[in-house]
């Protein structure tokens, strides 16, 4: 069994240090990184890779929404979303099977968290992941999520939410990624979730602008600032936006786009 | 509930069947009667004083008595009749009671005057006078049902009276500050890890600050009034748990007159608006903030201040209130107007340079 690398996200001190006093009593935990807000997290989270994201909702800055939305489906980690107190949410969490741990954490539900973190991380599928975290988000904020219009051009993506249609211009994108039947369209500092699909949306972008880098990810060639080599062949993308995107090896031949 | 009150267990039942409108019915037939009586008798006295006017209005004010109590249960027997049916029946019956009065104040009449008397008329002679005593009794059938829709009239607008209050109750308990769950489990949860690091200082001031905070909220009463002091006192043991919970990312700075700490206010007025500050400054910030509360007495009035240096709102239209702190102040002020009326201020504006303002103007009460 190796060990379960962890990050916990909570604005306050206190309860980042009662969680990870709790996870060191459990065997094969690895506490890697201490966030006190959602920027912090989403910068360790592709910096550390942990397996596992303990993240409370509620924090200043990003929220835990908003980190969920701006991490890429394929470098996302498990989620357990952690609160203090919010009946509907609970509601929620079970609706979508997602795992949630309410404060002050309990050590025998802790536990059977990190049970089901491990039955989770065997059959690994971060796009399910991400989807399922995708339509708890939904759910809770009351948001449906909008409908991609095929008939978009090479320069403008057309987006339809109820009677009204977005014309996003496709150089504003900084990078898509897929998560199911939804796609995260990261552009500037909104996020649009929209229903559609990986070939539907590529077939509606300029291939010279737009490349696939990961099984789930779309990058805009024109972002990217900086690759770093990773040991295992994989790179790391930095875009001007400062997200920062895992390209994996069956994608490596894309690499001469960015030079 | 295990203990009820006493229900106004000081009142004898001596003193509850006086007040009862059996008691004020015998009371007036009691004084009615011998005023007419009495009235009557005068006339005698002066020109007859040998008369049997003793006997006479005597036994004239029992059958007045006896006649009109019989009117008494006739009405309320057609008390809920429509106006037309029970005026036909109110006059006819003053009428037939008018004449049974008469008849018997003739016999009494006819056993000292043997001489004169109803016997030249025959037997119709023993109504003579029928009319006048008709009147009278319709008289005291006008003051019956009048009295009687006095009365109602009375009941019914102490009970609008009863209503409105209880209306107003029930709006101001329903506006009272509400312990906001979030903050009592992220506190407990606090409290959790001081134990765990067996900081039991720590964890035994936040327990101890938490129990008086709860205390403070669950006690108090929403039509009452506390002194500023004691408001502050209670605003205190919040943000000592808060300081806990935000470490150095929360500041206040507190500023109020010796005069304005004696003023009455409603008890937590000022906590939800603290609460929104707490959320929208301190806990959406990286950084913090600061929290400034200000009370002084200006004129006849005490102003009080809440601030912070939050984001505030970008777009503020002039009277609107901000979004999502709307609930909060919306309340507050719905607490104000309910208790003071219009005589009340609250003003929501943009800090300088950046955050939010509530001010909160009212009349300066002291404690008596």
């Amino acid at each position: 069994m190796s060990s379960i690398r962890c990050a916990i996200v909570d604005d306050e001190a206190l309860a980042r240090r009662g969680l990870a006093m709790r996870l060191a009593a459990i065997p094969e935990i690895e506490v890697v990184a201490n966030c006190a807000n959602g920027r912090e997290a989403i910068a360790a989270i592709e910096g550390e890779q942990p397996d596992v994201v303990f993240l409370d909702i509620q924090m200043p800055g990003l929220d835990g929404f908003d980190v969920v939305r701006r991490l890429q489906t394929d470098a996302m980690p498990l989620v357990v979303f952690v609160t203090a107190f919010d009946r509907y949410a609970v509601t929620a969490f079970d609706v979508h099977a997602l795992d949630y741990l309410l404060k002050p954490v309990e050590e025998a539900r802790l536990a059977q968290t990190i049970e089901r973190v491990r039955a989770r991380l065997s059959e690994r599928d971060t796009s399910a992941e991400k989807t399922r975290l995708l339509e708890f988000m939904l759910h809770m904020t009351d948001k449906s999520a909008i409908e991609s219009d095929t008939r978009g051009t090479l320069d403008r993506l057309r987006i339809r939410d109820g009677n009204e249609v977005s014309l996003i211009p496709t150089e504003e994108i900084d990078w898509i990624d897929a998560a199911g039947d939804y796609m995260c369209v990261h552009a500037g500092n909104t996020t649009h979730i929209m229903r559609s699909t990986m070939k539907a949306l590529e077939a509606q972008l300029d291939d010279k602008r737009f490349q696939r880098i990961h099984r789930s990810t779309i990058v805009n060639v024109e972002r990217v600032v900086k690759l770093t080599a990773h040991d295992n062949g994989e790179y790391f993308l930095t875009l001007a936006c400062g997200a920062r995107l895992k390209l994996s090896r069956t994608y490596r031949d894309r690499l001469s786009h960015f030079a | 509930m295990v203990s009820s009150l006493p229900l106004r267990a000081t009142t004898s039942p001596w003193r509850r069947w006086f007040e009862s409108h059996e008691a004020q019915f015998w009371a007036l037939q009691f004084v009615g009667w011998s005023g007419w009586a009495v009235a009557g008798a005068i006339g005698w006295i002066y020109w007859m004083p040998d008369s049997p006017y003793v006997q006479v209005y005597g036994s004239g004010a029992v059958m007045g008595v006896v006649v009109s109590t019989a009117l008494r249960y006739l009405y309320r027997g057609i008390w809920t009749w429509p106006m037309a049916p029970r005026v036909v029946v109110a006059l006819s019956a003053s009428y037939l009671a008018g004449g049974v009065w008469r008849l018997g104040k003739n016999l009494v009449l006819g056993l000292y005057y043997p001489a004169r008397g109803p016997h030249d008329m025959g037997w119709l002679g023993y109504f003579e006078g029928i009319t006048s005593s008709f009147y009278i009794l319709v008289t005291w059938s006008g003051l019956y049902f009048g009295i009687k829709w006095y009365q109602m009239l009375q009941a019914e607008s102490a009970k609008v009276l009863r209503i409105s209050a209880t209306a107003h109750q029930a709006q101001l308990k329903a506006l009272r500050y509400q312990l906001n769950p979030h903050f009592l489990f992220n506190t407990l949860n606090a409290i959790s890890t001081l134990i765990l690091e067996r900081d039991t200082t720590r964890a035994n001031t936040m327990v101890t600050n938490l129990s008086k905070f709860l205390r403070h909220s669950l006690d108090s009463d929403p039509m009452q009034k506390v002194s500023l002091e004691q408001e502050l006192g209670a605003l205190n043991l919040y943000l000592d748990i808060e300081k806990v919970r935000f470490e150095d990312r929360l500041h206040v700075d507190t500023d109020v007159s010796a005069a304005a700490r004696k003023a009455l206010i409603p008890s937590l007025l000022l906590q939800p608006l603290l609460e929104n500050s707490i959320k929208y400054a301190i806990a959406a910030s990286e950084s913090g903030g600061v929290i400034r509360v200000h009370g002084r007495v200006v004129d006849d009035l005490l102003e009080i201040e809440v601030a912070d240096d939050g984001p505030g709102m970008p777009t503020l239209p002039p009277g609107s209130l901000p979004q999502g702190r709307g609930v909060g102040i919306a309340n507050t002020r719905d607490r104000l107007e309910e208790i003071y009326g219009t005589r009340h201020r609250l003003m929501v504006e943009n800090n300088a340079p950046s955050g939010l303002v509530v001010r909160i103007r009212v009349p300066y009460e002291v404690c008596s």
